[in-house]
């Protein structure tokens, strides 16, 4: 991976992303922030240029948008809903998420600016499923969702403002946070009672 | 021209003018699809990718429009922030970190 003296790291068991706080990128405006997203060693999100040094680097995505489509993943899954499709408010992707059971979530995704790559190791790797299990994803979301809210939410605003442009009032994401943990606290109490009047 | 690469675009509107139609009627006929109006359920951003076929807008060289919306401050309007065309055989996409055309 490309060495980002400057970005900001969020990791889970499986997921992981990494925000490149170095450039603002100001061509896509919905999009400043090059971004990673790694899930249980799938690139998801992420390129590569030889140009650029032949390192996996970011490619232009939102961070306040990434949190709120994965806080809304685990929203509809926890609410019994068959998919999900966003962009994850990354540029040039598509994702889909889909409970195979109970237990376990595949993601499907295309990254088409990975497939433009230039370098062999990243050839034909845009595209694919990642299997994981759906407990151990919806931690991950919200043990990163905080952590971002908390510690670097602060960061990218003064970056935002630096650059003229608004920052995002957390308030909204914070909320949908909680509702969502609060959702996922009952769904673990009701496999817990089902396990204790022996139905699991 | 753009950063010193040549690239002849494919045009596909005519005018300014002939481009904000095509998206007002876009955006128009897609709040009334239930399955794209329902992403305005008060999050704060909201991206609609929206498949022309699926709206009945047929559009040489453009098969999917992508629109980014953002919560108007203290309301509970949006506002579009920016829209693009994401696929179709006259969509170019340049990515401006290498400062290529990549399609």
């Amino acid at each position: 991976m490309k060495n980002l003296a400057n970005s900001i790291t969020l990791k889970g068991t499986h997921i992981e992303i990494t925000i490149d706080i170095s450039t603002f990128n100001t061509a896509e405006p919905a999009f400043p922030f090059p971004i990673i997203l790694i899930v249980n060693r799938q690139i998801l999100a992420g390129t590569c240029w030889s140009r650029e040094g032949g390192k996996l680097a970011g490619q232009p995505g939102d961070p306040y948008g990434l949190l709120q489509e994965l806080l809304n993943v685990l929203k509809s899954v926890l609410q019994k809903q068959a998919e999900y499709r966003t962009t994850l408010f990354i540029y040039f992707s598509d994702y889909l998420f889909k409970c195979e059971d109970e237990s376990s979530l595949l993601i499907y995704y295309n990254n088409e600016l990975l497939s433009y790559t230039d370098c062999p190791e990243f050839k034909g790797k845009h595209k694919g499923v990642v299997e994981l299990p759906l407990k151990e994803f919806v931690e991950d979301v919200l043990k990163i969702s905080r952590e971002y809210l908390e510690k670097y939410a602060p960061l990218i605003a003064k970056i935002q403002l630096e650059h003229g442009e608004t920052p995002e009032k957390c308030d909204y994401l914070w909320e949908l946070y909680r509702e969502v943990k609060e959702l996922y606290e009952k769904s673990s109490d009701q496999i817990i009672r089902a396990c204790r009047n022996g139905k699991c | 021209m753009v950063n010193g690469e040549v690239k002849q675009l494919p045009r596909v509107f005519n005018s300014e003018e002939e481009l904000v139609e095509f998206l007002k009627e876009v955006v128009n006929k897609a709040l009334k699809d239930p399955d794209y109006a329902s992403k305005f359920n008060g999050n704060d951003k909201v991206i609609l990718t929206v498949d022309l076929k699926k709206l009945g807008i047929r559009k040489d060289g453009i098969d999917v429009v992508e629109f980014v919306f953002l919560k108007e401050k203290g309301g509970n309007s949006y506002y579009l922030k920016t829209a693009y065309p994401k696929a179709g055989s006259a969509v170019a996409k340049y990515v401006s970190t290498i400062g290529r055309w990549v399609s």
